[in-house]
């Protein structure tokens, strides 16, 4: 199933593994709703002064003061995100060839407190993005089957489904609808069905940020200001990460892949060492499940995506603490986080790390993590489907 | 190679023999109260919510005094396990887990804070072996009754600390809420002790992890550090340092591991907390390293003990933060050996006193000067 569209990145070229898209009208995903739901909805308007248009998805409880994109991408005439093009003419100015698309305030639809309009918007979102960005004939971009993680059935279908597109190269989690860790058994057909389909699942942070999870963004009270959420938007992925290795998702499934988006790759370290060194002492007796460590789980595994990191850290600095993990080097990935105001170009990310690094931060560590139209599991995937 | 100076141990819980103890200190209409039910008593420990551990015990086996009453409730085995195995200039008694206090009752949190608070005083406080400082309870409920509570012990010379673990109204600690308590403290110049595990018990609204309940409490222990992050960055957020520049805290129980990506997440922040919160005028950093100090168990491990020093290199002047502590009689307490294998030679005499005195106020303490004379008589 190698396809001529889908070239092989030259040599140089960076993989972005996180990229927002959007739509630029919600009347645009509408167009993939059930008329029922459309109706519901409303279009912009309906009713004077603009008025007619309910909000589809749940609302961010916290924003960045300048409004949370980079300045160059937030006009008035764009949503940020939505122009292919404009995307297109950032990753071209800083060496990108494949990249991947994965929603932006659309990750929150299975917060959504109507689970069917959650539902709804995720599926419409899935067909939205396969139409309007993955079919490009570059070949550039790639994408994500937005799960509907509050109603687990229905995204493992929604995976085996989405998940035939051949520009699907893997699965996000993005609002937490059920309010509980993502390694809970609930979710585990989710996992089940991404195992089956070869792909990866990608975990992005923020997914506790609309006003009505049942479950917080930080723990020991809510953040009263988006800095604090920022700078502690890691906890929340680290108790799903937890939750995945603890649970044994991991184990169920040793070929499933994990990637974390967007909490940076800082925490790496103090995490493990404090993971194993509890798993040593509790770890037979809650999760005898487990036959691996947690860190041997984790290199196997898990990859980081190096968006977004501590902005005014020393290089030499972060470097330093990149070392202190044998084997971190195959595990971490770049993401722009583009058009966030916290993303990153390449040049910056790789001065973070070694410069023996470079290619598999950049590239090679991507390129296995995927499940790439001419990646050769793709093609046994469809082998095995076809007998 | 063994450190064989003085230390002070910044962690060491203590409890009463049995909660009838603690009950004979409520005032009548308490007591009575307490002792109302048919059959066993009212607890005056809140509830505690999420996982059994095994067997239920949280404490070292051997810690357990022979009359079956709870680990760290007997000084003479305290003494035997801790005071003179190791040297130990001072050590800060600050409680056990569950007395925190997270009763849903203001009226009785208020008064079990006064009667615990009576009682450590009574019972080691004024204890002759002058090693013994400690904590005093307060009821983050009402931040007013709290402030009234430091104003009246707060004086005792062997009281040297609030101790904070429950936040009762469910926000960070920062938050301006609790500021009479802060204000307090400083008047009375006694330091902050931020103890992980306080969300754990009812009624506190904030969450134990950020992300939803974990369902093992090996998963909520290896994250439980999380909300101490929350709780300093609460802490910078809302200007307590700024209103209170001699404001001394100390964060216990965390592990180290994660504090250069807390620090250098913090100071990343800067220009968004610049615009979003009017009290902050320095780096997030900066309070840390005037204002704050770690203690030291759980000692991470990594896999070569070398890992750690190196990650935590990453921060300048970090060791000059840390405090020793063991954490005793708990089951995953530090050894001091522990602590000497893991922390480079050239650390020890700041991490192991230096640290803690200043965390402490106790900036007369001297490490070169024998130790106290009742000390001396216990050692000898």
């Amino acid at each position: 199933m190698t396809s001529e569209t889908d070239p092989a990145p030259r040599d140089g070229e960076a993989i972005d593994t996180y990229v927002h898209h959007a739509w630029p009208t919600q009347s645009e995903l509408q167009s993939y709703m059930s008329a029922g739901w459309t109706v519901f909805l409303g279009r912009p308007g309906e009713i004077r002064g603009g008025r007619g248009q309910a909000p589809a998805l749940p609302p961010r409880t916290y924003e960045h003061p300048a409004g949370g994109y980079l300045p160059s991408t937030a006009d008035a005439e764009h949503v940020p995100g939505s122009d292919p093009e404009i995307t297109d003419a950032f990753l071209r100015e800083h060496g990108v060839g494949r990249a991947i698309v994965g929603f932006d305030h659309g990750l929150l639809a299975p917060a959504a407190l109507n689970p069917y309009l959650g539902l709804e918007v995720a599926r419409a979102a899935n067909a939205w993005s396969m139409d309007h960005w993955l079919n490009d004939d570059a070949g550039r971009w790639h994408g994500l089957v937005l799960v509907p993680n509050h109603l687990p059935a229905q995204a493992a279908e929604e995976i085996r489904s989405v998940g035939e597109h051949e520009r699907i190269v893997g699965v996000v989690m993005g609002g937490n609808g059920l309010g509980h860790p993502f390694g809970n058994p609930i979710y585990h057909g989710i996992y089940d069905a991404a195992a089956e389909m070869g792909l990866p699942v990608v975990i992005h942070v923020g997914g506790e940020i609309p006003p009505n999870t049942s479950s917080h963004p930080t723990a020991g009270g809510l953040p009263t200001t988006y800095a604090e959420f920022y700078a502690l938007r890691a906890q929340s992925v680290l108790t799903h990460l937890t939750s995945l290795i603890i649970q044994g998702v991991l184990e169920r499934h040793r070929d499933l892949k994990v990637l974390i988006a967007g909490a940076g790759t800082a925490w790496i370290p103090g995490f493990l060492w404090r993971l194993d060194a509890d798993f040593r002492s509790q770890g037979a007796r809650e999760a005898p499940w487990l036959e691996r460590m947690p860190s041997e789980q984790f290199m196997a595994q898990v990859r980081v995506t190096t968006y977004a990191g501590a902005r005014g850290v020393a290089p030499e600095r972060a470097i330093a603490l990149a070392e202190t993990v044998p084997g971190a080097e195959e595990v971490i990935c770049y993401a722009s986080g583009y058009p966030r105001w916290d993303a990153e170009v390449p040049e910056t990310v790789v001065s973070r790390y070694p410069e023996a690094w470079r290619d598999k931060v950049l590239h090679d560590n991507a390129l296995d993590l995927f499940r790439w139209p001419d990646r050769e599991s793709g093609a046994v995937r469809a082998t095995a489907k076809e007998a | 190679m063994a450190y064989e100076g003085k230390r002070i141990d910044t962690d060491v819980h203590h409890l009463w023999k049995s909660p009838d103890v603690l009950i004979d200190y409520l005032p009548e209409r308490w007591r009575d109260y307490m002792r109302m039910p048919a059959r066993g008593k009212h607890p005056v420990d809140p509830p505690v919510m999420l996982h059994p551990v095994p067997h239920g015990i949280h404490t070292r086996i051997d810690a357990l005094p022979e009359d079956g009453s709870p680990a760290g409730s007997d000084y003479d085995l305290m003494r035997v396990q801790l005071l003179e195995r190791f040297s130990l200039e001072r050590v800060i008694l600050s409680f056990d887990i569950g007395q925190t206090p997270g009763l849903a009752n203001l009226e009785l949190a208020v008064e079990v804070c006064r009667a615990a608070n009576n009682w450590t005083i009574d019972t080691w406080l004024e204890h002759p072996d002058e090693r013994l400082y400690g904590g005093i309870l307060v009821p983050t409920q009402s931040p007013l009754e709290a402030a009234a509570e430091i104003r009246r012990v707060g004086s005792h010379p062997r009281v040297c600390e609030v101790v904070l673990v429950s936040s009762a109204l469910g926000r960070a600690f920062g938050d301006p809420v609790y500021h009479p308590i802060y204000e307090a403290a400083a008047e009375m110049d006694l330091t902050l002790g931020l103890h992980i595990g306080g969300e754990i018990f009812y009624p506190g609204t904030s969450q134990v992890v950020a992300g939803g309940p974990p369902n093992t409490r090996l998963e909520r222990h290896s994250l439980h550090m999380q909300p101490s992050q929350r709780h300093l960055l609460s802490f910078i957020t809302h200007g307590v340092f700024e209103k209170f520049p001699r404001l001394r805290l100390i964060i216990k129980e965390t592990g180290l591991g994660l504090y250069p990506w807390l620090l250098w997440e913090m100071d990343a922040v800067y220009d968004e907390l610049r615009i979003e919160s009017s009290w902050v005028r320095r780096r997030p950093s900066e309070y840390f390293f005037s204002n704050v100090w770690v203690s030291t168990q759980p000692l991470d491990e990594s896999p070569r003990p070398r890992q750690l020093i190196d990650l935590l290199q990453t921060v300048d002047r970090f060791a000059d933060r840390l405090c020793f502590s063991t954490d005793y009689p708990h089951h995953d307490a530090d050894e001091p050996v522990h602590d000497d294998r893991l922390l480079p030679e050239e650390w020890w005499d700041r991490v192991y006193f230096d640290n803690p005195a200043q965390a402490y106020g106790w900036t007369h303490l001297r490490r070169e000067t024998p130790i106290g004379a009742a000390a001396e008589a216990s050692l000898s």
